[in-house]
């Protein structure tokens, strides 16, 4: 085992640093924070089952497999095979408002945005030394709000981009490789009509993709997005995804993330959420993939006012593992937040629910709450659930509570009574089960 | 031509002997009651004909329109034409209940090998029955007994034997907790549903659900087996003596009447 973290270790390094000197695309801050991310990585290491924070993933596999991330790769060579499924996986709605990243680079080729020209900007976070235009611009002067992050006009980008305070050392592992990344400003007072679809695809085996996404949504401004992650089949990977949101005043966005993962891949996603005052911010989370996934979010209420609401859904057979660890900081008062987590588990899967709500002492009016409840389907399913509060303030509603259960023998035979073949009524059970979280998110027909 | 028969039906529970050889006949066209103190057996013997998991351990035959059905499913036994309406229906939050009894009726054409029921057909096959049985359509929206007064959850039980159609429809304590309105609605509905081509097994501990639904036979049950056998004027006796007039029910036996 310790010949295999190493050996992942070195592959890694390697590439790293060829990447690094060779590198034309990177301009000389994009490089700077490359290199502190990779020292910062370096420095954590791996992770072990001895942290708290990983004390229930297994590890094994991933630290055992020979990875090699990408060091250049072009998003338009050799993927013409992929049009047809990259077409199966864009929604209806976002037939003119999606954009398809490929191993963590966006392919313009497959993307199609232009019902979102002009009305928001969007481009890659590296995209100064990359595209001689943003791919789509909100104003008539092309201005690049991140052109060159060096002097005021990358104050956007400099503010955001990069502001995870974390010891997770997968993160600093994405900052070291996120090659290309894709930024999204929705300008203030810009209210969406349709909503955005992000296809992020993993199509190479034995490869660890570092797929880097920040929104900002200015103030007073309305978006929806559908976030879907898949894989091409029969291939084995390492997907290392972040997400940086951040919503200025007022604001408001709205995410469905469904992780669909082939069920070779893992898959760590770390989203980081910073909501200003009365910004609002809607994530709902499918895990339905994956033999190991992972995903940690964090949100940070800093305004006064924000209202963070997060489901999820993890639905799992076989031996995978899903794993959704959450911290809730409330920073400042009267914010407002909900997690209702849900898991359906089959077969030999493993969940982790780990809630944390974090009550800062000026954070009074306070209203928190938290949920997780948990199918289980087989004798052999498993979760850990873990809620945890921590409150300094006083004046604060906070409520949490975690259920683990089969389903009611008696809701099994009324059904069957009813002439329901025993697998349709568990079949009907599960779906309704599962519902209560499907039907907070707008892009339930895709979920199922 | 006979619907229901039992044979020496025998079960315990839990190693008490809860039915001790149950002996019954329904015929097609018939009604028929069984009444008895509680504890008699009397929900045991429905659940048991129903196919309840957790009543497994018993012997005798049970046959429907003589085919015996021992060994079969709850949704077979179902599909086959058996309707149990419980006496304490199962909420079931999530499953809308307009959506759940077109899965009922459809599992039972699929069984009988017709065509699936499409959403058009079935809903006006369902404004039909909520139209005889007199219901509001806000019973269909919600899901399935889900917050429903224990009226509702009743009435909803007869909506399903309503477009179920079963051959053998048995009743458990259908009367219990209702109210003397809403006991005749239910009772006018079942009379609705009922037919010469099917037939019904009242359970019940009062006689005044009988008033309403009349019975062709009545039957006493005490500490699992039928004691008596007769028609309407036995249920009339128990109104007027109650079950210590039945002279077959021991005075002294210890069961609370």
């Amino acid at each position: 085992m310790i010949v295999a973290e190493r050996l992942c270790l070195e592959n890694i390094r390697e590439v790293f640093e060829k990447n690094i000197n060779n590198s034309n695309v990177l301009n000389i801050k994009l490089k700077e924070i490359a290199k502190e991310s990779f020292k910062k990585f370096i420095e954590l290491g791996l992770p072990n089952n001895k942290q708290e924070e990983w004390k229930y993933l297994n590890l094994e596999q991933l630290l055992k497999s020979n990875y090699y991330p990408y060091s250049n790769f072009n998003p338009e060579d050799n993927v013409q095979n992929l049009s047809d499924s990259i077409e199966q996986n864009i929604i209806e709605e976002c037939k003119q408002s999606n954009i398809v990243l490929i191993n963590g680079f966006v392919s313009e080729s497959h993307s199609n945005f232009s019902a979102l020209q002009n009305k928001i900007f969007i481009d890659s976070i590296h995209s100064s030394n990359l595209r001689d235009n943003p791919l789509s611009v909100y104003k008539e002067d092309s201005s690049r709000p991140h052109q060159n992050i060096e002097k005021d006009g990358g104050e956007l980008l400099n503010k955001n981009f990069n502001k995870v305070e974390t010891e997770d050392p997968f993160v600093h592992l994405n900052t070291s490789f996120n090659s290309e990344g894709l930024f999204i400003f929705i300008p203030e007072g810009v209210e969406l009509k349709a909503p955005i679809e992000l296809l992020l695809i993993s199509t190479n085996n034995l490869t660890i993709n570092h797929p880097r996404i920040l929104i900002v949504s200015g103030k007073h401004s309305k978006a929806k997005l559908f976030i879907k992650t898949i894989g091409t089949n029969n291939i084995e990977y390492f997907s290392n995804i972040v997400n940086e949101l951040t919503l200025e005043e007022n604001s408001k966005l709205e995410i469905t993330y469904l992780q669909k993962e082939n069920g070779n891949s893992t898959q760590f996603a770390f989203t980081d959420a910073r909501l200003h005052e009365s910004s609002e911010l809607d994530l709902s989370c499918f895990a339905y993939g994956s033999h190991l996934s992972r995903h940690k979010i964090s949100v940070n209420l800093n305004g006064r006012g924000a209202n963070c609401k997060l489901n999820g859904l993890y639905k799992l057979s076989s031996n995978h593992a899903s794993h959704n660890q959450i911290v809730l900081n409330h920073n400042v008062a009267n914010c407002t937040s909900s997690q209702f987590f849900k898991g359906v588990l089959d077969e030999n899967a493993k969940a982790e629910f780990s809630g944390t709500i974090n009550v800062a002492k000026n954070a009074i009016g306070t209203n928190a709450e938290q949920l997780n409840k948990n199918l289980l389907l087989s004798p052999t399913a498993k979760v850990d659930t873990r809620p945890q509060l921590q409150i300094e303030a006083d004046d604060v509603k906070c409520s949490h509570g975690a259920t683990t259960g089969q389903l009611e023998e008696e809701q099994i035979f009324y059904l069957t009574s009813r002439g329901l073949p025993k697998e349709k009524s568990i079949e009907v059970l599960t779906k309704a089960f599962s519902d209560e979280v499907l039907d907070r998110s707008s892009f339930k027909s895709y979920l199922l | 031509m006979q619907l229901l028969e039992i044979r020496n039906l025998k079960a315990s529970i839990n190693e008490e002997q809860i039915l001790n050889g149950i002996n019954l006949n329904i015929n097609i066209g018939e009604i028929h009651a069984i009444m008895g103190p509680n504890g008699s057996g009397k929900s045991t013997l429905s659940k048991i004909i129903a196919g309840h998991p957790d009543y497994q351990d018993y012997s005798g035959e049970i046959l429907l329109s003589g085919e015996q059905i021992n060994e079969l499913e709850p949704s077979e036994r179902a599909n086959k034409g058996i309707f149990l309406g419980f006496q304490y229906p199962v909420e079931v939050p999530g499953v809308n209940n307009a959506e759940f009894l077109r899965l009922a009726l459809n599992s039972k054409r699929v069984y009988e090998s017709k065509t699936e029921m499409e959403k058009e057909e079935f809903d006006i096959l369902l404004n039909q029955k909520i139209q005889m049985l007199n219901m509001d359509e806000f019973f269909l929206e919600r899901s399935v007994n889900d917050g429903f007064s224990g009226g509702e959850k009743k009435r909803n039980e007869i909506l399903q034997m309503a477009i179920l159609e079963p051959r053998l429809s048995i009743l458990d304590e259908i009367d219990s907790g209702l109210d003397i309105d809403a006991l005749k609605i239910v009772s006018e509905g079942i009379n609705k549903v009922m037919n010469p081509n099917n037939g019904l097994l009242l359970i019940t501990h009062y006689q005044r659900l009988l008033r309403y639904v009349k019975p062709t036979h009545v039957h006493i049950m005490y500490k699992g087996k039928i004691v008596k056998s007769g028609g309407e004027e036995l249920a009339e006796q128990l109104e007027r003596g109650g079950y210590e007039s039945i002279k077959e029910i021991q005075p002294d036996s210890g069961v609370k009447v």
